[in-house]
């Protein structure tokens, strides 16, 4: 449950124990920030989390904390451009059969990356927010 | 130029800056890369690829290219002959997209498939 406005409760000092990805993890205030969530549950700061209701909290936001409530985190999603059309990869490593799942080209064709070199369906790559890449179907010599 | 042509040579100009050269055409866009690296087959170890991005494009496929500026040394393999392309000396390369999808492919891909089967040929 996000709650951005300060009340006289968001200070209470009572532990909260939430679950993180179904593992149980104890925050020593009922309020707590998305970063502060993930540092105690010993998860990297780049991964999107998640409250109860699957709703996105940020690092800097601060969400009241109930007992048991359920939390859970994502690889952030990237903007990246395929074919010039934007289409969202799960993180900032993903595979060559990622790019072409998201953006929706046949498993066939083939891969290249911003540098124009070939990526294949197996190798993993980090990309970067807005990073142009290029799927095209297979040549053969006639 | 039609705009689907316009976006090519656009993407093109942006994966290869300055070294491509545009040239006008009733039949589309001829289009020059310049400075294309080569297999070891190759002398030199670069060349100029040209194409002509068809009028119709992308409905209608990018196909042949062409290759100036460099001859394989073993003689010509499967895909390559040479021919006469706009007066000049050349060397078709017959790389064609079988199953070309106008919502999918682009001159660029079509571009970058070549360039790199002219690097491992």
């Amino acid at each position: 449950m996000i709650d951005s406005t300060p009340s006289p409760e968001s200070d209470a000092r009572h532990p909260v124990t939430i679950l993180v990805n179904d593992q149980p993890v104890t925050l020593p205030k009922d309020h707590a920030t998305g970063h502060q969530i993930k540092a105690a549950a010993g998860l990297p700061e780049d991964l999107q989390l998640h409250g109860p209701g699957e709703e996105p909290i940020a690092n800097d936001e601060r969400v009241a904390l109930q007992e048991n409530e359920q939390f859970t985190t994502a690889p952030k999603l990237v903007k990246i451009l395929v074919n010039n059309r934007a289409v969202e990869v799960p993180g900032h490593e993903v595979t060559g059969a990622q790019v072409k799942h998201a953006a929706e080209v046949p498993s066939d064709f083939k891969l290249y990356g911003p540098d124009g070199t070939e990526i294949t369906d197996g190798q993993t790559v980090r990309v970067k927010h807005d990073e142009r890449f290029t799927a095209i179907s297979g040549q053969d010599v006639s | 130029m039609p705009v689907e042509i316009a976006r090519a040579v656009a993407d093109l100009h942006a994966a290869f800056p300055d070294r491509v050269q545009i040239h006008e055409d009733p039949a589309g866009v001829i289009v020059a890369i310049i400075g294309v690296t080569l297999g070891e087959r190759w002398s030199p170890r670069t060349g100029t690829l040209w194409f002509l991005i068809p009028y119709h494009y992308p409905d209608a496929a990018i196909y042949p290219f062409y290759l100036t500026g460099a001859r394989p040394t073993g003689g010509m393999i499967g895909g390559l002959q040479d021919v006469a392309w706009r007066g000049e000396s050349a060397i078709q390369v017959s790389l064609r997209h079988t199953a070309w999808n106008p919502k999918l492919d682009t001159a660029l891909g079509s571009a970058l498939q070549a360039q790199a089967w002219l690097a491992a040929n």
